[in-house]
């Protein structure tokens, strides 16, 4: 069986990838699909903390450091249908990740055995980040309605746009267009990615048709988190447009969660959720989750007209 | 209009091709206070996508709005044409003198607001309300009337010619009536 593996992202650290990952890995279990979370960020690793699994007995250090693979690390959660395996916790160095490992890491992937596998990036730019993400069939990023939050997903999805480039040209032996290009950047007036992508696409037609070709199914999901009105649904809309007319990608606006003030009451065990206490969820399983989970499982857009 | 260069159109209002005409309102309004405005979407990438670059999305974007609206319009009037409602109205327009509340008639047969209508053909929905219940005094002047009676009723498949002639002779004998009461 080959699983679906979606990859949440977004460079700016806190605006709910976690949660995210934890609430669609929770509601596609719940409806009878066998899923996989990977907790992958590796400086803050804190899925098992939202699925409420105290001291996890294994982890990716385990991976990283004895060797084990993937699938004996992998643990049950009290979510039929639901596993996890828990990111590296404390004594991990994300940074230190060999090259060999990554790959490594990548076949692991690949090969467990789900419908779905979920993938917490965590914050950030780094290169591990970037290929974890580009590894994935969906790649998701969370973003809020913040202007920081919106910058740094550009930067991130701009950055992923110039490894996929090099990879691409990399996979067809053409390393080297792309590396004299961004070299001599100043001589060629490369200023930034879309500058780039002009410049390499022009240098001949066959860099342009593999480029063209590849990125046609080069596809980013967004998500917009923390909404509090209709003006901050208007911004996902906005995000993509300008992603779409700038980068010339192909982007989806899949749906928007909104804020929840309760959030904190949820985990805190404040009597309103006693009730439910033994199943386990998430405050952002609602009926918005419905439409964003089915959305990115039938690869649609929003659509406000029929929600 | 070839099918190719209509997906393009509705690619640019990033819309599907099955949108409504409300869908595609929508989408417009929203790109174009996207495209030629600053928002916190627009802010962090203002160094690198230029204001001058936006301006010409916003051109690509007007354009394929009124495209995608005269094709929506003249396929609801395809539907609505075959209906009974229209074979008499086109009886009518041959032996009627075409006047405001004729085109009022047409159009509200066909479906058509004053609301889409004003969006498409660009033609001021005041205008067109006032073409239609003939307050003269409101017009425009001469030329440009005739040319938005010419315009409007194109889109309705009226007679546009005879639409133009019939309505500017009443409206030439109002103006001089209007003249000798002065
Ligand atoms: N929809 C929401 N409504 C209210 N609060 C939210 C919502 N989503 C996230 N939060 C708040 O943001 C915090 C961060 O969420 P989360 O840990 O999922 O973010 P993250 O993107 O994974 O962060 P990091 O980059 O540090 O890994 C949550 O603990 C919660 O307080
Ligand atoms: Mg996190």
């Amino acid at each position: 069986m080959k699983s679906e593996i979606w990859a949440i992202g977004g460079g700016k650290g806190g605006t709910g990838k976690s949660i995210i990952t934890t609430t669609l890995g929770i509601y596609l279990a719940n409806h009878g699909k066998k899923v996989s979370l990977i907790d992958a960020d590796l400086g803050g690793a804190n899925l098992h903390s939202f699925l409420r699994i105290k001291k996890p007995k294994k982890s990716l250090t385990d991976f990283f450091e004895k060797k084990s693979p993937l699938n004996e690390i992998i643990i049950k959660t009290g979510v039929p249908n639901l596993q996890l395996i828990v990111g590296d916790i404390n004594t991990f160095n994300p940074t230190s990740i060999k090259y060999t490992q990554k790959l490594k890491f990548f076949r692991h992937i690949i090969s467990i055995n789900s419908e779905f596998i979920l993938i917490d990036l965590g914050a950030g730019t780094h290169l591990n980040t970037i290929d974890s993400f580009l590894l994935a069939d969906k790649k998701i990023v969370v973003t809020v309605p913040q202007i920081t939050s919106i910058e740094n997903s550009y930067n991130f999805i701009k950055k992923v746009l110039f490894r996929k480039i090099n990879r691409i040209l990399r996979d067809h032996q053409l390393k080297d267009v792309a590396r004299d290009a961004w070299k001599n950047r100043n001589v060629n007036e490369i200023k930034n990615i879309k500058t780039f992508l002009y410049y390499l696409k022009k240098s001949s037609n066959q860099i342009k048709n593999l480029i063209d070709k590849e990125l046609k199914n080069f596809k980013i999901d967004i998500i917009l988190n923390q909404v509090r009105d209709h003006n901050d649904i208007e911004i996902g809309f906005s995000i993509k447009s300008l992603l779409i007319k700038y980068l010339g990608i192909d982007v989806n606006f899949s749906g928007y969660i909104k804020y929840i003030d309760s959030f904190w009451d949820y985990y805190n065990g404040s009597q309103t959720h006693t009730s439910n206490k033994n199943i386990l969820s998430t405050p952002l399983l609602n009926k918005d989750t419905h439409g964003l989970v089915n959305n990115l499982v039938e690869d649609k857009q929003l659509n406000l007209f029929n929600p | 209009m070839c099918d190719k260069k209509l997906k393009k159109y509705y690619e640019l209002l990033e819309i599907n091709i099955n949108a409504t005409l409300s869908e595609v309102n929508r989408a417009f309004e929203r790109m174009k206070e996207l495209y030629s405005t600053d928002s916190i979407a627009t802010i962090p990438i203002d160094d690198e996508f230029s204001k001058e670059e936006r301006k010409r999305i916003l051109k690509k974007i007007n354009k394929a709005y009124s495209k995608i609206g005269t094709h929506i319009i003249e396929k609801k009037k395809k539907k609505k044409l075959i209906s009974e409602h229209d074979k008499i109205s086109e009886k009518k327009e041959r032996s009627i003198t075409i006047s405001g509340s004729i085109i009022q008639q047409v159009r509200e047969i066909q479906g058509i607001s004053l609301l889409e209508l004003s969006k498409i053909t660009k033609i001021s929905k005041q205008i067109l309300e006032d073409i239609e219940l003939e307050n003269y005094e409101k017009l425009p002047p001469e030329v440009y009337l005739m040319c938005h009676i010419t315009n409007y009723t194109k889109f309705l498949s009226i007679d546009s010619t005879k639409a133009a002639n019939d309505y500017m002779k009443h409206y030439k004998k109002w103006k001089k009536k209007s003249k000798k009461e002065v």
